[in-house]
């Protein structure tokens, strides 16, 4: 009797266990893990939101997302490789000296055949592939469109009978015009954020540089030693000397500041300033693409940025859903719309889609999808560290004096020529297949 | 024979409640070494696969003007902070802890307060005050007649270090001054007016009597000094990120560049060992002549 029940509780016991994974089965889940550095409120909410939208679109994927700070990110997610637990999907700068060596041991995907599938390059912006490949292998996939353009004081520009400049020769003489009518000309520091020497140089040195001659430093590992990089060079000194950018452009200063009190006439910033500028002045803002020179062959090109790319690990066990995710994210209509609305960022997606933005926003979308600019990423997407650190820096010590076009051309090389030893330039990255 | 028996079981307890810190040294601290001096053969990006230097990052170290330039700057940083951190803090401590002062745990707290605040806190604030296009600096030089926006110390690499050095001596003073109250406190009083009767002056009063008691205080200050003012690292990143032109630029920020900017975790790992190997050095030799205790 003792043996029967215990049998029967069993057999009961048994049952019970089964009905569970029954139904398990039929609302199978997969979950894809995502580490991303929206980690403040506007980009965010973003994310959340379509992650939320792609949970109700897709309910067999669950997704679990991480937002971290972007160094911590980047240090976790080393140790995460190297103990094969990463997450399926990382969003991150991936420009070749950021991921460059993740990629060449292995770690990320090879998205090549995903672009094909899902038809990527027909719906989203160059840059999204450009900048993450090289060596016909393709680890990521760019979002958050930015551009470097001419902000300026349209207030001041009318006062003094300014127009929009044609070319860096005529902004230069604009300039003088400003300065001699007392107004702070540019608000531009050259300090010790990477970013103020990096993004300021960038949009000079695309100014001068052709089409052709970006490109065989890009991608062939070309010399900087170029006429037109030296021209460069020298109109940056030039205005140091003629005194058009702050006092003491060598010290940290806020440039947002510096702008926002109306005193100031110009800015060479990205579109990432346009909320703030819409927000904080009350004076007319007008963006202008950033003049090329009357020296450049092909009229100059325009800085552009993705601000982070998708990648996927390669030891993902859900690289399909990882894809859909991806897809969903940034080839859709709706989430174009989301990433502009509640993100305040430009989506990569090249179709048409309904969205209300700014007057400056909108600006910025003709700039982006102007077809007689040239666009093309700017040289933090796709310098080596060394490289890099040179640019980072490069500004300052034109401002301090330690830098002249000699010295600039031959450190650069010089930075250069160390990221080829290491294979991390797009000329000598090899993947071993 | 019974007592000698507890007094084995004594030792092998002692020994025993031992284990879990000597274990906690060798795994957090024991393998952490062996490891980096591992990584310190390496020419390693930390990620991809490593190939075997010996000790070919020790010599690109040691002919790297930058490495020379970062172990320099510390030197002087050291220096600095012993001057404008210690001495002060010394001489605060000394005044404060005499029973007449008035307010002497307000004195306290304040001259404390800095050191509680965040490097990158004090480093922000006194980075404005050093601005020379609308900093404290510039409003106080222009009060007095002279030309504030003239002069940029943090953007000058003849100043730079020095602005780095006076805003980390701010925070270090009070510091110092609290463990030397405790130590000035400790000290016996009736020697200091036994020595006033003989006819001795404050000054050889404070040199000759006071200073010797607290001596083992000061070298253990010293000691931490030089060690804390060789780990620097976020006041030097928030205030000049090593510029302009690397003269800022200090050993654990050069280290991290290394290691973290360049991936070149090998000698980003030589560099730290040799940083290791100097401050143990600086330790022995000083614990060994001027920080000797006389018997």
């Amino acid at each position: 009797m003792k043996k029967r029940t215990i049998a029967i509780l069993m057999t009961a016991a048994m049952t019970a266990s089964m009905l569970p994974g029954t139904f398990a089965g039929a609302e199978e889940q997969t979950t894809i893990t995502i580490w991303d550095t929206f980690i403040d409120g506007t980009l965010g909410a973003a994310m959340s939101d379509i992650v939320a939208a792609f949970e109700e679109a897709n309910p067999d994927v669950k997704v679990e997302r991480v937002p971290k700070e972007l160094t911590a990110l980047s240090e976790t997610l080393k140790a995460a490789f190297m103990a094969g637990d990463a997450p399926d999907i990382v969003y991150l700068e991936a420009g070749i000296g950021t991921a460059g060596n993740y990629v060449q041991a292995g770690y990320y995907e090879d998205l090549t055949a995903a672009y094909e599938e899902y038809g990527w390059k027909d719906s989203l912006m160059s840059a999204c592939w450009e900048i993450p490949s090289a060596d016909n292998f393709i680890w990521g996939v760019g979002n958050e469109m930015e551009t470097m353009s001419l902000y300026v004081n349209q207030d001041i520009f009318d006062e003094l009978g300014l127009d929009q400049p044609k070319t860096v020769e005529e902004l230069t003489a604009d300039m003088q015009v400003i300065k001699d009518a007392g107004y702070q000309v540019l608000a531009n520091t050259l300090d010790s954020s990477w970013s103020n020497n990096m993004n300021f140089i960038g949009t000079l040195l695309y100014a001068y540089m052709t089409q052709e001659e970006i490109g065989d430093v890009m991608n062939n590992d070309g010399s900087w030693d170029k006429e037109s990089v030296r021209r460069a060079v020298a109109c940056i000194t030039d205005w140091l000397d003629k005194g058009y950018f702050p006092e003491h452009p060598e010290v940290d200063g806020d440039q947002e500041q510096m702008y926002f009190s109306g005193n100031t006439a110009c800015w060479v910033t990205g579109n990432w300033e346009v909320g703030n500028i819409t927000e904080r002045t009350e004076f007319k803002t007008s963006i202008y693409p950033f003049p090329g020179s009357e020296t450049c062959a092909d009229g100059g090109s325009q800085v552009n940025f993705a601000g982070g790319a998708y990648l996927v690990y390669s030891g993902s066990e859900a690289k399909d859903a990882a894809y859909r995710f991806i897809d969903f994210s940034i080839s859709n209509p709706d989430t174009a719309k989301t990433w502009a609305e509640v993100g305040g960022t430009m989506p990569p997606y090249t179709k048409e889609y309904e969205v209300e933005l700014s007057d400056l926003a909108e600006r910025v979308v003709e700039l982006l999808g102007d077809e007689t600019l040239q666009n093309t990423a700017g040289i933090n997407m796709w310098l080596g560290t060394n490289a890099f650190d040179f640019f980072s820096e490069a500004g300052q010590k034109l401002a301090i004096g330690a830098l002249d076009e000699d010295s600039f051309v031959a450190e650069a090389d010089a930075a250069k020529n160390k990221d080829v030893e290491t294979g991390l330039t797009k000329g000598s990255f090899k993947i071993n297949r | 024979m019974r007592k000698k028996s507890l007094y084995r079981n004594q030792i092998i307890m002692g020994y025993v409640l031992l284990i879990p810190a000597v274990l906690f040294f060798a795994v957090f601290f024991g393998y952490s070494l062996v490891q980096a001096i591992h990584y310190s053969m390496l020419d390693w990006d930390g990620v991809t696969k490593a190939a075997f230097v010996g000790l070919g990052n020790y010599r690109e170290l040691f002919t790297d003007p930058v490495f020379w330039k970062a172990f320099v700057n510390n030197i002087f940083y050291t220096i600095g902070i012993l001057a404008f951190g210690v001495l002060p803090g010394l001489a605060l401590a000394y005044i404060l802890s005499r029973p007449y002062i008035k307010g002497r745990t307000l004195f306290r707290s304040v001259y404390f307060f800095p050191r509680i605040i965040s490097a990158v806190v004090y480093g922000a604030v006194w980075k404005w005050m050093y601005d020379p296009r609308n900093g404290l600096l510039r409003l106080i030089i222009n009060l007095f007649g002279g030309d504030g926006g003239g002069f940029a110390i943090t953007g000058n690499v003849k100043t730079a270090m020095l602005g780095i050095t006076i805003t980390g001596g701010w925070t270090y003073f009070g510091f110092c001054m609290v463990i030397f109250i405790a130590a000035f406190m400790g000290t016996n009083m009736e020697l200091e007016e036994a020595a006033k009767l003989d006819g001795a002056n404050n000054w050889q009063t404070f040199h000759r009597v006071t200073l010797p008691q607290i001596r083992p205080v000061i070298n253990m200050v010293l000691v931490y000094t030089v060690i804390d003012c060789f780990k620097v690292y976020d006041l030097v990143l928030v205030m000049t990120s090593g510029g302009p032109n690397d003269a800022t630029q200090i050993m654990t920020y050069y280290i991290y560049k290394q290691a973290f900017t360049f991936n070149r975790f090998g000698y980003g790992s030589a560099a730290a060992i040799v940083l290791g190997i100097f401050m143990v050095a600086f330790t022995v030799i000083y614990n060994a002549t001027l920080g000797k205790e006389e018997l």
